[in-house]
C-alpha cells in the first residue's frame, strides 16, 4: 500500500500563514494533482509532503508510516523539479544513478534500471552527455528517469513542465500520463496550469491562499465547483460571472438586473427560497450561452470577434457587463452587431455574492 | 583631426592599457630576459658583456639553487594545501546562518590587511624558543619545545604557518563566494535521492566547487612561489640557506654579491615556473571540466 495521508497540516512562516488545515487522504496508485495560483501554497504542500519543508503542525503519513519528522531520504519518495535540478557535473546515466549508488544497490542492478529508464523516456542515445548539453524537455526526461529508477512509493512533480514550450509540454504531459498508467506509482502532481490538472488527474485539489477550496474529479471540479473561485480558475475561457437580484414573480423566479431577466428552473426553488430579494451572483461557461442573431430574449452587442477556427470566441456586452461566449466556428457576426443570447440554465450556477460558495 | 580619431577608435580606447601593460610588466620581463644573458656585475668595472647562456649554465650547476627550487615547492606545497583545507572548511562554515556572522567574516579580514613586515616581526617574537608564545602554548598541550626557526627542519613549518595565518581567510572569502553562486536545487534533489551531510559534500558541494577551489589554488600557489617579505623579515633565508627560497636566493645574488646577470637568470627560472605551473593547473581543470 502506497497511500499518502496529510492530516490537517499548516505551515506558518513568520506569521504568516501558508497553508491552514490541509486535509488530504491519496489512494494507492493514484494521480492527484493540486493546482492553483502562484502562492497559493500548492508547491509548499508538496515540499512538506516530501520533507524538504517542516510543517508548524499536523501529521503526514506515507504507506502507512507516519513520516513527519523523517528527512526526505527515509520517505520513500522521488520528486521531479520544476528547474529539474540536475547535478550539473555529472552526465545522464550519474545524474540516475546517483540515489542507487547512495543506497549500495548493486552495479549490475544500477545498470539496468538505469537502461530500463533510459529506453522508457527516449533518452539512452544521452547516456554519456552532461546536462548542459541537453534541451529542456530531454532535461526533464532526465529528471524524470531519476524518479523513475528509485521505484519509490510516491513521485512528486513540481510544475515539471512548466519551463517547456508549449508543443512539448503538450506532448511531456501525455508522456507523464503514460508513465504513471506504466508505473502505477502513487503521483502528487503541483501545476498552476489547469489543463495539465483537467486531462492528467484522477483527482483534482484546488487550491487558493493556503486553503483547499474542493477535491474532486476533472469533470466534478468543472460541473459542479463548490465555489467562485474555483469556477473561474478551471474552464478556459473563464466562466462568465453576472451580479443579479433574485426575485420572486407569480411566472417563478427570476434573476433580474437593470435591463436583463433571466427565468430560473423550478426545481431550484427551494434551495434559493431563503434569498428572495437578495443579490447573488450568476455563473455560465461561455459554451453554455447560446447566440443567435434574433429571437433570443437577451439582447447583447457583440464588441470582438476571435475565429480560433473550431470555435468562435465572442466578446459581447450585456446589459453593461462582459461576458464570453463559445459558439460555433461558422457562427461570426460583425463586431457592433446586436445579436441575441439565451443561457442554458441546467448548467448555470448561483453563487452567494459575499461568500462566493456555491447555491445551486 | 576628429576625422582621424574617427578613424582609429578602435586602436585608441585601448591604448592607455597597451601602453601600461607594455611599460608595467612587457619591459621588465624582457629587460630581466636581457640582463640574464649578460655579466653585468656591480662588483667590476668592465663592460657590460653579453654571454649567451652562461649565467644559465652557471645556475644549473649551483647546488644552491635546487636547494632553493626544492625549498620554494616544500614551502608553497605545504602552505597552499593547508591553507586550502582550512580555507574550504571555514568558508562551509560561514556559508551557515548563526549570529554575528559578519563579525567573524570582519575579523577574519585582518591578517590579510596587516603589513608583511609587522606580521614578520610579531611571528618572530612567538617563535622565540624561551620567551616566545610558540614554545609556551606547545607546552600547554603537553608537547616537547620547537626551535622553530633556528632548526633546518623545522624553519620551513614554521614560515608556512605564518603564511596560512595570513592567507587562509582569502581561501576562505574565494570559496565562500563561490558557493554562494552554487544552484541551489541539486541539493534538494540529492536530500531527496537519500544523500547524507558528508554525502552531499562529497558528491555534490566540493564537484561543483572545485572550480573555484582550483582558482584559489592557482592565485595562492603563485602567490607563496613568490613570497619574500615574510622570509626576508624572519630568516632571510636562514638559518644557513634552510629557509633560502628562489626568490630569496635570486635577492642574495642581486643585492648580497651584486650579480644582476645572474639573480636575472634565477628569477627567469622563477617565471618559467611560475607560469608552467599555472598553465598546468588550467590545463588540468580544462581536461576535467570535459
Amino acid at each position: 500500500m502506497k497511500k499518502v495521508v496529510c492530516e490537517h497540516i499548516v505551515k506558518r512562516f513568520e506569521g504568516v500563514t501558508a497553508v491552514n488545515d490541509f486535509h488530504l487522504e491519496i489512494a494507492d496508485k493514484e494521480f492527484i494533482v493540486i493546482v492553483g495560483p502562484s502562492g497559493c501554497g500548492k508547491s509548499t504542500s508538496l515540499r512538506m509532503i516530501a520533507g524538504l519543508e517542516q510543517q508548524t503542525s499536523g501529521d503526514i503519513y506515507i504507506g502507512g508510516q507516519k513520516v513527519s519528522d523523517k528527512p526526505p531520504r527515509d520517505r520513500n519518495i522521488a520528486m521531479v523539479f520544476q528547474n529539474y535540478a540536475l547535478y550539473p557535473h555529472m552526465n545522464v546515466y550519474d545524474n540516475m544513478a546517483f540515489s542507487l549508488k547512495l543506497q549500495g544497490v548493486d552495479k549490475k542492478e544500477i545498470d539496468r534500471r538505469v537502461r530500463e529508464a533510459a529506453e522508457i523516456l527516449n533518452i539512452a542515445q544521452y547516456l554519456e552527455r552532461k546536462p548542459k548539453e541537453l534541451s529542456g524537455g530531454q532535461r526533464q526526461r532526465v529528471a524524470l528517469g531519476r524518479a523513475i529508477v528509485r521505484e519509490p512509493a510516491v513521485f512528486l512533480m513540481d510544475e515539471p513542465l512548466s519551463n517547456l514550450d508549449a508543443k512539448l509540454r503538450v506532448q511531456m504531459r501525455t508522456e507523464i500520463a503514460k508513465l504513471h498508467h506504466r508505473l502505477g506509482a502513487t503521483t502528487i502532481y503541483v501545476t498552476h496550469d489547469q489543463i495539465e490538472a483537467m486531462t492528467m488527474a484522477d483527482r483534482i485539489v484546488v487550491m487558493k491562499d493556503g486553503v483547499i477550496q474542493q477535491i474532486a474529479d476533472p469533470q466534478t471540479i468543472y460541473d459542479k465547483p463548490a465555489n467562485r473561485f474555483v469556477a473561474s480558475f478551471i474552464g478556459m475561457p473563464p466562466m462568465n460571472f453576472i451580479d443579479c437580484r433574485l426575485e420572486k414573480r407569480e411566472a417563478g423566479l427570476w434573476l433580474v438586473r437593470e435591463t436583463m431577466a433571466v427565468a430560473l428552473p423550478a426545481a431550484w426553488a427551494e434551495r434559493l427560497s431563503q434569498r428572495f430579494g437578495q443579490q447573488v451572483v450568476l455563473g455560465v461557461r461561455p459554451e453554455n450561452i447560446i447566440p443567435a442573431d434574433a429571437g433570443g430574449p437577451l439582447a447583447a452587442k457583440v464588441e470582438v470577434v476571435e475565429p480560433l477556427g473550431a470555435e468562435t470566441l465572442l466578446h459581447v456586452r450585456l446589459d453593461g457587463q462582459s461576458l464570453v461566449v463559445k459558439a460555433g466556428p461558422d457562427y461570426q457576426p460583425d463586431e457592433g452587431q446586436t445579436i441575441t443570447l439565451s443561457f442554458d440554465m441546467n448548467k448555470a450556477h448561483v453563487f452567494d455574492h459575499e461568500t462566493g460558495t456555491t447555491i445551486v | 583631426m576628429e576625422r582621424f580619431i574617427e578613424r582609429n577608435i578602435k586602436w585608441l580606447f585601448p591604448l592607455p592599457a597597451a601602453v601600461f601593460i607594455v611599460s608595467m610588466m612587457a619591459f621588465p620581463v624582457a629587460y630581466t630576459i636581457w640582463v640574464s644573458l649578460t655579466d653585468w656585475s656591480m662588483t667590476s668595472s668592465s663592460a657590460v658583456q653579453f654571454v649567451g647562456l652562461k649565467n644559465y649554465i652557471a645556475l644549473f650547476n649551483d647546488p644552491r639553487f635546487f636547494n632553493a627550487v626544492k625549498l620554494t615547492l616544500y614551502f608553497t606545497g605545504l602552505a597552499v594545501s593547508v591553507e586550502t583545507v582550512l580555507g574550504v572548511g571555514i568558508a562551509l562554515i560561514l556559508n551557515r546562518e548563526f549570529k554575528g556572522k559578519n563579525f567573524v567574516k570582519g575579523i577574519l579580514l585582518l591578517p590579510m590587511v596587516a603589513t608583511p613586515v609587522a606580521i614578520g616581526l610579531a611571528w618572530t617574537l612567538f617563535y622565540e624558543p624561551t620567551i616566545g608564545l610558540g614554545n609556551y602554548a606547545l607546552q600547554l598541550l603537553g608537547l616537547p619545545a620547537s626551535k622553530w626557526l633556528a632548526s633546518n627542519t623545522s624553519v620551513i613549518p614554521a614560515l608556512a604557518i605564518v603564511d596560512i595565518w595570513e592567507w587562509t581567510p582569502m581561501v576562505a572569502l574565494i570559496v565562500l563566494a563561490g558557493l554562494a553562486a552554487l544552484p541551489h536545487d541539486p541539493y534538494e534533489a540529492a536530500m531527496v535521492d537519500g544523500a547524507n551531510t558528508w554525502q552531499v559534500f562529497r558528491y555534490i558541494t566540493l564537484p561543483l566547487l572545485s572550480p573555484t577551489i582550483l582558482v584559489a589554488v592557482v592565485l595562492r600557489g603563485i602567490d607563496a612561489f613568490k613570497t619574500f617579505d615574510i622570509i626576508y623579515t624572519m630568516t632571510a633565508g636562514g638559518p644557513g640557506f634552510a629557509s633560502e627560497t628562489l626568490n630569496i636566493y635570486a635577492y642574495n645574488l642581486g643585492f648580497g654579491y651584486f650579480k644582476f646577470g645572474a639573480a636575472s637568470s634565477a628569477l627567469v627560472a622563477l617565471l618559467a615556473l611560475v607560469l608552467g605551473g599555472s598553465l598546468l593547473v588550467l590545463w588540468m581543470r580544462r581536461t576535467w571540466e570535459q
